[in-house]
């Protein structure tokens, strides 16, 4: 990993006196020091962007909309269309690196761009996005949150001149930040930033992604409160037979979700390449639909809708409302997001989720009394399952449930339900919605699910028993040299007591022949070379490649007895691994 | 392929100059050895000393901002609040509940307002969406009186008796903000109706004994408490109550009625003419007049009174017999029995005949100084009423005033 720099090194040592010694130390503090101390400082400014957004669109709201919860249908009719056309200016002659969501954008920062993400993005995202959700455009302002705490960050490692390789892992660190403000839920936000944005567990980037998610929590509830996003009403511990009633939402929700990314994928592609002067018309055309909605009865779908939510939990609608409710926010939403107005999906999802969970909970109450539990515990359970086939990140899912509802006995409804969503979104949707927006948007992005899905390679797959190419050192050379040359290994591998394996080549061995000196023992002819790094059966393969271009065979021993040879590799064994295990999958 | 603004690029030329100070710089470090101690003096710069200062900047700004919003979010708050309440005390419901979820989205975890938006679904008929907010509510704050009490009505709407008693004992041993005194009382009294109204006495004199115990000095409680003891039948109790509010009281028209009715209930009639005439003086009333009159009958008709002598008693004696044997003639006529040709097994005929044997006797100057057969004379009229009664309904004036004459007399201490 990360060592000091050469040039440090090289500095010139300076006496050991007192005031000049603690100058030294302090030089000596690298980016390894700094960047824990950093991501909390990330944190707290990503948690102020994060209130500061918040203000910002519920101010922009109240100008525009008013401060009732439904709108007066003339300016639920009129303000998103003016307010559209507003942000396609902004996004076509001002910030036009700032549509869609925003995770997206932090990956290809992540992937392609060394963590680099402007300034004026993120500016560029906090303006259009507050206009866009205060205006009523059908898109939650987490996504854009994510982005922007990323931006942060990324701008707060251009200043501090961080490495490459420090600058890329600020991107996730930042969006963490943001997400978890944004959500109240450091857990998920974490959760989701490693499962969707890096895809890998690593110990480092895992403590700084917890620092900032917890210092910007700590902010955005110093300024906001610590009262979780909704207020759920008491839920009931589930029967054991109510599981089936959300086995039917799992299935009601995984089916919501293809249809949701179907229609957005279907709508988008003609849309981005449409001529370039309808892009000044599009995002107006979506709020007069998206005004429209809600001009004939329907407000709940502007916006990110959580106060809505909260009403659906408390039982305000009946089964109807809430199943034309989360059908009109599907298509809001979809007509918002391809439009190119930024602006993010979780709200509107949890919003969907909440309302086809309440439907169905609605339904089964209806018809099966005995059966059902709280409306409020299936719309829960709901938002959970559309995020889960939707956003297509099981883990921050559940997770997710349970931070904003603080109540641990939905865990196991939660878990089925989003399971079972999860399955048939995969089944019926192969590719995932962010990685199917990164294509149409050309980015070819790692698919973090694919990767998942990925069956590790591993050394034992790729090592085979040693061909007489092994001793325990009492051999002389003379024997040695046969063996090897039987073998027709590159090279012959002995355990010296106490030294480990070493490796003989076949021209050591035959000069010592040569010279006379073959009656040598292998032991004494290797103690003079290096040892040879040994893998273990478990080692993913990708650790045999760091090693095995200084070296043509590389002993593989037991992890219990190291004296235990278990097999050998080649760099040819690894490569036809990989080759197996390609054509394996392209089947 | 290189990123925008990066300085750093992935691949150098053989020649390649650091961009700052021009120094060479050798592939395939990517670090000036020049610049790279002035670069981690400049971080070092800007996160002791930038850094902080930024935050703290930002950090201030917030604190403005956030304080603006919230000032925004209160008035907000008070404004749609204040025009819940007005359309709640204009009776419009549903206005009041659109208001009031204003007042609640921008009051955040303002009880009071939740609480009043409960009430508005409640008076709007929206009962689940109300227990929804309640139970939130109640979560909070479960010794919330109010909270309780309302919970307790939505319960009892969906004949929930276990939840509604549960949260009906909330409301009675709860915490209220204002007259709390007068707030359990009420909710004791709601949770006795609801237990009246699922025939459920027993326990409804359980919670009225500890009303009663708790009771101010006034009369109309004490009124109100004992009438509801009656309909428990808790007698006794009930006239201690109406005493004890005509102790306050004495001119009260529904004490002075309660314990009249008490007292005949208790079998005690003259006390019970005593407060029932006095009651009917006050406030004159058909039910009342109606129990003076069976009273007086009583009173009339009865034998066992003492200031009777020898003669007034064989004459009463005499009188309930003349009763006793009008109404058998009526009831076995009414059901077309012949009682001087009937089988011999006939409960009415065997009556007959007795009540025939016994009317002679009384006929004799003798019958007044014999107390025995007068005693006998009596209880044969008490058994035909009952034996009517069950045979030919429930009997009404003289018969009803012999019956519970009858009664009395089995049910008192020999």
């Amino acid at each position: 990993m990360n060592s000091l720099p050469e040039t440090l090194k090289a500095t010139p040592s300076i006496p050991a006196s007192g005031p000049r010694r603690r100058r030294l130390r302090f030089h000596r503090l690298g980016e390894e020091q700094l960047f824990p101390l950093l991501a909390i400082f990330i944190g707290i400014l990503s948690g102020l962007a994060v209130v500061c957004f918040r203000i910002a669109y519920e101010s922009t709201r109240w100008a525009l909309l008013g401060s009732a919860l439904l709108p007066p249908r003339s300016r639920v009719l009129v303000v998103p269309a003016l307010a559209g056309i507003a942000i396609a200016v902004l996004l076509i002659h001002v910030f036009p690196t700032t549509r869609g969501s925003g995770v997206n954008q932090t990956k290809a920062a992540l992937y392609i761009y060394n963590g680099y993400i402007s300034f004026r993005t993120v500016v560029g995202k906090f303006i259009g996005c507050a206009l866009a959700i205060g205006s009523g455009q059908s898109l939650g302002p987490e996504d854009p949150s994510l982005q922007i705490g990323a931006g942060i960050a990324s701008a707060l490692g251009r200043r501090l001149e961080l490495s490459r390789d420090k600058m890329r892992l600020l991107a996730p660190v930042g969006a963490a930040a943001g997400l978890a403000a944004a959500f109240n839920a450091p857990v998920s936000a974490v959760l989701f930033v490693i499962e969707e944005v890096i895809g890998r567990w690593s110990a480092g980037v895992l403590g700084a992604v917890v620092l900032s998610a917890v210092a910007s929590v700590v902010v955005e509830r110093w300024f906001l409160g610590a009262a979780p996003l909704f207020r759920i009403p008491p839920l009931p511990a589930p029967n054991p037979e109510e599981l089936a009633a959300y086995a039917v939402l799992g299935v009601a929700g995984g089916i919501a979700s293809v249809v949701f990314v179907k229609m957005i994928a279907w709508l988008r592609a003609p849309l981005k390449s449409a001529p370039r002067w309808t892009q000044y018309l599009q995002p107006g055309l979506a709020g007069l639909l998206v005004g429209l909605i809600g001009y004939f009865g329907y407000p709940q779908v502007m916006g990110a809708g959580y106060v809505f939510m909260d009403q659906a939990m408390h039982d305000q609608y009946g089964w109807r409302m809430l199943g034309i409710l989360a059908g009109l926010k599907i298509l809001a939403t979809t007509i918002s997001f391809v439009s190119g107005v930024p602006g993010g999906m979780f709200a509107p999802t949890l919003f969907i989720g909440a309302m086809l969970g309440g439907a169905v909970g609605e339904l089964e109450r209806h018809f099966l009394p005995h059966l059902a539990g709280s409306i409020a515990a299936y719309a829960l359970v709901g938002m959970g399952t559309l995020f889960a086939g939707f956003i297509r990140a099981p883990l921050t899912s559940v997770f997710m449930v349970l931070e904003v509802s603080g109540d641990y006995s939905i865990v196991v409804p939660v878990i089925l339900s989003n399971t079972i969503a999860y399955v048939i979104s995969r089944s019926l949707q192969r590719t995932p919605l962010f990685d199917l927006l990164s294509r149409q948007s050309g980015l070819d992005l790692p698919s973090l699910e694919e990767l998942r899905e990925e069956a590790v390679l591993r050394v034992e797959d790729a090592m085979r028993p040693p061909r007489l190419a092994l001793s325990d050192g009492h051999q002389p050379v003379s024997e040695g040299l046969q063996r090897l040359d039987r073998s027709l290994e590159p090279l012959l591998v002995v355990h010296v007591e106490g030294a480990g394996w070493r490796g003989l080549k076949r021209e050591l061995l035959a000069g010592l022949a040569d010279q006379g000196r073959g009656s040598l023992t292998l032991a004494e002819a290797a103690a003079g070379e290096f040892s040879l790094p040994v893998l273990h059966p478990d080692h993913p393969l990708d650790t045999a490649l760091r090693h095995i271009y200084d070296w043509p065979l590389l002993p593989v021993v037991h992890r219990a007895n190291p004296r235990q040879l278990e097999g050998v590799l080649t760099l040819s064994d690894i490569l036809n691994t990989y080759r197996r295990s390609r054509a394996q999958s392209e089947v | 392929m290189t990123a925008a603004g990066d300085p750093d690029r992935l691949s150098l030329p053989a020649d390649a100059r650091c961009p700052r100070c021009g120094g060479a710089l050798a592939p395939p470090a990517q670090d000036c050895p020049a610049c790279a101690p002035k670069r981690t003096r400049r971080r070092h710069l800007l996160f002791v000393v930038g850094l902080p200062a930024l935050t703290a900047a930002v950090f201030a700004s917030t604190v403005l901002l956030v304080r603006w919003y919230r000032n925004r979010e209160a008035v907000f708050g008070q404004q749609w609040f204040a025009r819940g309440e007005s359309a709640l005390e204009a009776g419009n419901a549903q206005a009041a509940i659109i208001y009031l979820r204003t007042a609640v989205h921008y009051s955040h975890d303002l009880r009071p307002v939740r609480l009043r938006l409960a009430e508005a679904l409640s008076a709007a008929g929206s009962r689940q969406e109300a227990e929804a907010y309640l139970r939130t509510l109640w979560e909070d704050e479960p010794d919330n009186g109010l909270v309780n009490l309302e919970l307790a009505r939505l319960r009892a709407q969906d004949h929930d008796v276990a939840g509604a008693l549960r949260y009906f004992h909330g409301a009675v041993y709860g915490l209220w903000l204002s007259e709390p005194e007068l707030h359990r009382r009420e909710a004791r009294f709601e949770l006795v109706d609801f237990l009246l109204q699922r025939n459920q006495k027993n326990q409804a004199d359980a919670e009225l004994v500890g009303l009663a115990a708790e009771l101010p000095p006034n009369a109309a409680l004490h009124a109100r408490v004992g009438a509801l003891l009656l309909d428990v039948g808790n007698n006794p109790r009930s006239l201690a109550e109406f005493k004890s509010a005509l102790q306050l009281d004495r001119r009260s028209p529904e004490a002075l009625a309660g314990a009249g009715e008490a007292s005949f209930r208790l079998r005690q009639y003259w006390p019970a003419r005593r407060y029932l005439e006095q009651a009917l003086r006050r406030r004159p009333s058909p039910e009342v007049a109606r129990r003076v009159q069976i009273v007086n009958l009583i009173v009339g008709l009865d034998p066992y009174a003492e200031s009777l002598d020898t003669e007034e008693r064989a004459d009463r004696v005499r009188r309930a017999l003349r009763i006793a044997s009008a109404r058998l003639q009526s009831c076995a006529l009414s059901h077309h029995v012949d009682l001087q040709n009937a089988p011999q097994s006939g409960e009415l005929v065997g009556y007959n005949e007795q009540l025939q044997q016994l009317e002679s006797e009384s006929r004799k100057p003798s019958f007044a100084q014999e107390p025995e057969l007068q005693n006998q004379a009596l209880t044969l009229a008490g058994s035909i009423e009952e034996a009517t009664a069950r045979i030919c309904g429930p009997p009404q004036g003289p018969d009803l005033a012999l019956l519970l004459l009858q009664q009395q007399h089995e049910s008192a201490p020999q």
